[in-house]
């Protein structure tokens, strides 16, 4: 009750702040019987209790798309992360970001512990940061423009480049990174980097010796990054050189 | 830093004289010092973990004042952590008054260092280095002024500078060449959100900029292959970027009528970037001639960007709603390149210009319906599909390319009762025309998750994941060439994820505690038939070589941490992840943790914390003399902190 006066609910509207999401409580007040008013919890389906908040905060641009989101559609309602009734936390969440989401995201918890992760994950990042949870997933919407998520931050990728990476362009930087964590360095999906490369780029000029020694390519031109610098786009090289 | 001092100041300035008895003002404060002792490869553990010796000047601060009374604001939170020199540093202040306006303001800064001395897969090292840092300010006013008007303004900014090494291929040598970093983004926004009866209506003006001076450099550098004779005497190139792109956005949203809501929206792009390459270089080439080269390079890229999107959903139903969607994100862009290099001397020398526009567009026009049906009180089942056509037209890639993608996707959740909870969630997805040998033309996935709470506080969870991207029919894009051999001959390629974990949280009145595991297994591979002697000629390609790239990944994490407190002042708690992953890249790491903390009456605690990070490449070639790579990269590095703040 203390932290539903320190709420912005209560500051909103004292008068009426019980009532506007729990409806009228005269029945309920004068038969003390709990369950003649509005109530809340896991026994309540998710779409009854979300539409409690909606009536106010689905006007917000923000939230305005929630119902159709894939946290709506997998019935986690506004109240299994938010607490209503007032939390010391930013927008009322009921535990700290991470561990509201590790919750119920558990092999994105275990990515982001493997020995190369996002250095995000370590210096006030959160989750929604990246993702909206209010809105359906870039993978359930079959994809936007899939990196423009990575070049809020990596501002020195956004170009636009004369000479586009097609792979990036067309199927982001998830192609080629996994953005929560990875064994492998720079977040690749392969440990070698030509073997990222040739999935796409089989072809190779005579001068690439990409001779197999004992099961470990060691030649330089295992390397494609080493002269390929400008990988994710260069205004000088069709080929990503320079 | 510098963007926080005025946070802290106009928090300063915000409080009244002295807080009220009634007032509200929760809070701490933590300073400390850290002691660490690094065994192996300092800049490996400067990469993973970063933490140096030292002062702790702002390890943790949290203030969060509410006044009973106050005209200027009633809340007002303060949070940073790690301030005064940590590898992340984060502070966020926020001053609001419900109804009226709300005040937020964000700092956050990232350290990155990166400097790769080489592994068994890539045993030459890493000519790219990086010791840089982000630097993130983003603040956000809202002013509600009318009951049908709200103002908000806001303002990014993103700058990155430090160190890194990149490397260039010159007469047939690779060198490594220096390239501080100076980057800078911005942003700046406008809006205004009206509500009238049912509708409400966005409109926002952005205006977003960037930019990058690129400089890379070198002297006396005979390069990364012993076998070449070229050497640089001197390289200097200097490229700088500068992009505008205001972004309009219109949004109209409402509910007519009870059982029917629509968003409509769009947002139009106009990036511009201008660049300038200015480079020269000197030296021996490969044939061990002087030679002397100057490269400039001037140009403009034109992107135009429209995004569209309409959803409209209606409750059939008391309990069913169907949700329609349409979506549409297209550019278009113009580069030009105006490029010319000049070699005197040399076997190389001449004149060789590069002047054009390249144009590329993409398209993607994705429709979709969505169906959330709460069958019961316990149970709810959503199925939803999708359908998006893509084409993309690169230039250099030859003719465009144009796909359908589509999504099926089903979900159910069974909530029996307070203590049971179960999720199962499938997607099957197609495309027809997959844009690169790895974009899936199929893919499954399906995900299970259980939930049982036998006790308010005790929790239990399992979940399962498989997903499996394939590509069995490549036409990809950027191989559109006649020297590609036939596309079913380019690729196989496959993905698959599975994974599964427990985890078990217990929280009791002076216990927390959580445990967990998972298990993932990732298979990759790609069946090609790379041409390493190619001429671009097929008939005089020198040799065809069949390969596969493949991956494993077999990883065990296991997760765990505890805390108790055992009186009002005595509370102490440990940690542990480990980490095992065998396959291709075979790899352990293991973090332990623990700390005391003894909290005063007064407010008063201090505490004491140790960790131990340990890393361990397992390299399967070691001891092979023909692979002479050792372990370069393993550390183990143990911390001591010992810290001290104040409550209230």
């Amino acid at each position: 009750m203390l932290e539903f006066l320190r709420s912005a609910h209560w500051k909103a509207d004292p008068e009426g702040s019980c009532e506007g999401c729990h409806g009228p409580g005269g029945d309920h007040a004068e038969e003390a019987d709990p369950t003649r008013i509005g109530r809340f919890g896991p026994e309540i389906p998710a779409m009854v209790r979300s539409n409690a908040c909606l009536e106010c905060h689905g006007r917000d641009r923000a939230q305005s798309r929630f119902v159709s989101s894939d946290h709506a559609l997998a019935s986690v309602a506004c109240d299994d992360c938010h607490d209503p009734h007032g939390s010391s936390r930013e927008f009322l969440l009921r535990k700290p970001a991470l561990e509201l989401c590790y919750g119920c995201h558990p092999t994105v918890r275990a990515a982001f512990s493997l020995n190369e992760r996002h250095p995000g994950s370590r210096g006030g990042v959160v989750c929604s940061d990246c993702h909206d949870p209010h809105r359906r997933s870039g993978r359930t919407v079959l994809g936007g423009f899939k990196q423009q998520v990575c070049l809020k931050c990596h501002t020195e990728y956004r170009g636009p480049w004369v000479f586009e990476h097609e792979a990036v362009a067309a199927e982001g930087c998830g192609s080629c990174h996994l953005p929560h964590g990875s064994v492998n360095r720079y977040l690749l999906t392969y440990p070698r980097v030509s073997d990222l490369c040739l999935q796409c780029h089989p072809e190779q000029p005579f001068f690439h010796d990409l001779t197999d020694v004992g099961g470990s390519r060691t030649t330089s031109f295992n390397d494609c990054t080493a002269c390929h610098a400008m990988i994710h786009g260069s205004n000088n090289d069709a080929l990503f050189l320079n | 830093m510098r963007f926080f001092v005025p946070g802290v100041l106009l928090a300063w300035l915000a409080f009244p004289a002295g807080a009220a008895e009634d007032d509200d003002l929760q809070g701490s404060v933590e300073l400390g010092y850290r002691i660490v002792d690094v065994n192996g490869n300092e800049d490996k553990y400067r990469e993973d973990v970063n933490l140096d010796d030292g002062a702790l000047w702002l390890s943790g601060l949290d203030i969060d004042y509410r006044p009973a009374d106050s005209r200027l604001f009633d809340s007002l939170v303060l949070e940073a952590s790690d301030l005064g020199g940590e590898p992340h540093e984060s502070a966020r202040f926020r001053m609001s008054k419900a109804g009226r306006y709300d005040l937020s303001l964000r700092y956050r800064r990232t350290e990155y260092f990166h400097r790769d001395a080489g592994y068994f897969l890539r045993p030459e090292g890493d000519l790219h280095g990086w010791d840089t840092a982000r630097d993130f300010v983003n603040l956000n006013l809202r002013i509600e002024t009318t009951d049908w008007l709200t103002l908000r303004f806001g303002a990014d900014n993103n700058e990155r500078d430090g160190r890194s090494t990149t490397s260039r291929d010159i007469q047939r040598d690779v060198f490594v060449l220096d390239s501080p970093i100076d980057q800078k983004a911005s942003s700046f926004w406008a809006a205004a959100d009206f509500r009238w009866g049912w509708a409400d209506i966005t409109v926002e003006q952005r205006s977003t900029s960037w930019e990058n001076r690129w400089l890379a450099t070198t002297s006396g550098n005979s390069g990364t292959d012993p076998g070449e004779p070229s050497l640089l005497n001197d390289y200097r190139q200097l490229q700088t970027t500068d992009a505008d792109a205001p972004v309009t956005l219109l949004s109209f949203r409402g509910s007519p009528w009870e059982r029917f809501r629509f968003l409509v929206e769009y947002a139009h792009v106009d990036a511009e970037l201008d660049y300038d390459t200015d480079a020269d270089w000197d030296g021996i080439d490969f044939t061990g001639q002087d030679f002397q080269t100057t490269l400039t390079n001037k140009g403009r890229v034109q992107r135009t960007s429209d995004l569209w999107d309409v959803e409209a959903a209606i409750v059939l139903l008391p309990r069913i709603e169907l949700t329609i969607d349409y979506a549409r994100r297209s550019y278009e862009q113009d580069g030009s390149i105006d490029s010319v290099e000049v070699q005197n001397g040399g076997a190389e020398q001449g004149t060789y210009p590069v002047q054009g526009v390249v144009d590329n567009s993409l398209d993607l026009d994705t429709s979709g319906l969505t169906l959330n049906w709460q069958a019961t009180r316990s149970l709810s089942l959503a199925l939803g599909a999708g359908w998006q056509e893509r084409t993309a037209d690169f230039e250099l890639s030859g003719p465009a390319v144009e796909t359908m993608r589509t999504l099926y996707r089903a979900g159910i959740r069974w909530r029996p009762n307070r203590i049971w909870d179960f999720r199962l969630d499938l997607e099957q997805g197609d495309d027809d025309n997959p844009l690169t040998p790895i974009s899936p033309t199929s893919e499954d996935r399906i995900r299970f998750r259980a939930n049982v709470t036998p006790v308010s506080g005790l929790a239990l969870s399992l979940n399962f994941l498989d997903r499996s991207l394939e590509n069995d029919e490549s036409t990809p894009l950027g191989l559109q060439t006649d020297d590609t051999p036939p596309a079913e001959e380019i690729s196989l390629a496959k993905s698959d994820i599975t994974s599964w974990g427990l985890v078990l949280t217990w929280s009791r009145k002076a216990l927390d505690l959580t445990a967990g595991y998972n298990h993932a297994d990732v298979g990759r591979n790609a069946h090609i038939v790379y041409v390493t002697g190619s001429t671009f000629v097929p008939a005089f390609d020198v040799f065809t070589t069949r390969d596969e790239t493949a991956y494993v990944a077999d990883t065990d994490v296991f997760h765990g941490a505890i805390a108790y407190r055992f009186s009002k002042g005595w509370s102490a708690g440990a940690r542990a992840v480990v980490q095992e992953n065998a396959g291709s890249f075979p790899v352990n790491t293991d973090v332990y943790g623990a700390w005391i903390r003894y909290l005063l009456k007064s407010g008063v605690f201090f505490r004491v914390n140790f960790d131990r990070y340990d890393y361990d490449e397992d390299n399967p070639f070691a001891g092979d003399p023909a692979l002479p790579t050792p372990d370069v990269n393993d550390y183990d590095a143990q911390l001591l902190t010992f810290s001290a703040g104040y409550r209230f």
